[in-house]
């Protein structure tokens, strides 16, 4: 294994997983939900690091000083933002599904009536 | 010559730290699913956000470190806990509704 | 599929996939060591060609302003989503909900909330403008200062009722608000077509590096995406917040047609 903290971003992603297949309430189906989505989020911004590189604010840098990659960050910034609003959006579905069908079980709404 | 040892004790220290936080991050993230109550799991998403931030912190990302703060202490708890309440409230409702038929 | 063996099943199923998923983190470089090309020219030539010392907000809103965009209609999208998911429906019963127990009143908001909520949103609110509007200077940008200003608006509603918060906000001048943030944004990008330049073209002047206006367009942009994400957010809190209010005062329940599912 060349890297140990990518490991940490699989283990996220499964643990989210297996909160999603073994849920039994729709609200924390959307809590793992939202561990997946953040495991994502760090896997980019791992990606771009540099050891011993400055954040790229040129500010008061000299403009060939070593710094970590920007492109990633601009991506991670969309990444969170849709994120957190998917999520919300999830959860106005699951308060609808609730007022049709008076449970949150995500087993007992798998019955689609006529 | 001091000021090399001196650097490098710094280099060591933010690995270390980066390490720890990497580490809580993971228990974090195992907590936040195996809670069974989506109240407790809101507060621990909303802990687990910001190590996240902090994490983004020591990777040197200062702008996602923002966002993912704002995002994980405003928006998702509040939209959990407003969401459990509306369910509640509907909860009430036909258990009033039952009771009256 | 009974509980326990489902949970044999994914344990299976999460082993084949961590192998899988193995092999993919292989390929990639080892943790500290990027190196690819796109992102260390862009470091060198992005502070020189646009004079804003973020190089973050210069690559979000310049240089791929266009997924900026993107973003932005993906907010705009499911907010609107929302409030339609949640709209009040007429079949339903109009019902202001009481307590469970006749002669039980929910607690008041402690003092020190209140204080908090009297002295503090100035504050948030003023520290969400400045980084909004220094977002070409520092690290923050719109999403972050919009988010800020909309955490203002509802701190006032958690030291207060529902009553002073629906009498700050409403609703129309929040969608107003979120609509000139979104359409902004575009016709921007539009009017760089009337100049002989491509959608979301830079075309402002640059001017020096450090300085308040330079970068050209990314302070014009950063504003408008600072004003739909704030409308927008607030817009979201006021549609979950709008049928779970017990208002205190009135014990009535008042039936328009009910009518049973």
């Amino acid at each position: 294994m060349n890297s140990i903290p990518y490991l940490v971003t699989i283990w996220l992603f499964v643990i989210g997983l297996y909160g999603i297949v073994r849920s039994r309430n729709l609200i924390h189906l959307v809590n793992c939900l939202t561990v997946i989505q953040s495991s994502t989020c760090l896997l980019l911004i791992m990606i771009g690091y540099r050891t011993n590189a400055a954040a790229p604010v040129f500010k008061n840098l000299p403009e060939d000083a070593k710094a970590v990659d920007p492109v990633v960050q601009a991506l991670t910034l969309t990444d969170v933002v849709v994120g957190a609003v998917v999520i919300a959006l999830l959860l106005a579905i699951a308060i609808q599904a609730h007022k049709q069908f008076n449970t949150l079980d995500p087993h007992k709404l798998s019955a689609m009536k006529g | 010559m001091a000021a090399v040892g001196c650097i490098k004790k710094k280099k060591e220290k933010m690995i270390i730290f980066q390490n720890i936080i990497l580490i809580m991050i993971a228990v974090f993230g195992t907590a936040a699913v195996f809670m069974h109550s989506p109240v407790r799991q809101s507060i621990i998403l909303s802990f687990y956000g910001m190590l996240l931030s902090i994490y983004f912190i020591a990777l040197k990302a200062p702008e996602v470190a923002l966002s993912e703060m704002v995002v994980g202490a405003v928006v998702i708890p509040l939209m959990i806990l407003l969401a459990l309440a509306k369910v509640k409230s509907y909860t009430i409702e036909n258990l009033r509704n039952k009771k009256q038929k | 599929m009974k509980p326990a063996f489902s949970k044999w099943v994914f344990i299976v199923i999460a082993a084949a996939f961590c192998f899988l998923i193995f092999q993919a983190v292989k390929g990639l470089n080892k943790f500290g060591e990027y190196n690819g090309i796109y992102g260390v020219t862009l470091n060198k030539i992005a502070v020189t060609e646009r004079a804003a010392t973020n190089v973050v907000s210069t690559v979000a809103f310049d240089y791929r302003a266009v997924d900026t965009m993107g973003e932005e209609f993906i907010l705009f999208a499911s907010i609107a989503g929302i409030s339609l998911l949640l709209r009040r429906r007429h079949i339903e019963e109009e019902e202001i909900p009481e307590e469970d127990l006749p002669g039980r009143t929910s607690p008041d908001t402690s003092d020190a909330v209140k204080v908090f909520g009297l002295m503090y949103p100035g504050f948030i609110f003023l520290f969400g403008a400045y980084m909004v509007l220094h977002a070409h200077l520092t690290p923050g940008g719109g999403f972050q200062g919009g988010v800020i200003i909309a955490s203002a608006v509802i701190l006032i509603y958690l030291a207060s009722d529902y009553k002073r918060f629906s009498s700050i906000v409403s609703l129309k001048k929040l969608e107003k608000i979120e609509t000139v943030g979104l359409s902004g944004f575009i016709l921007t990008g539009i009017y760089a077509f009337f100049r002989g330049d491509s959608f979301l073209y830079n075309f402002l002047p640059y001017g020096v590096k450090g300085s308040y206006l330079s970068g050209g367009i990314i302070l014009l942009l950063n504003i408008f995406v600072g004003l739909a994400v704030s409308g927008g957010i607030i817009l979201l809190a006021n549609e979950f917040l709008e049928q779970t209010i017990l208002l205190r005062e009135t014990r009535a329940i008042v039936r328009r047609g009910s009518k049973k599912k």
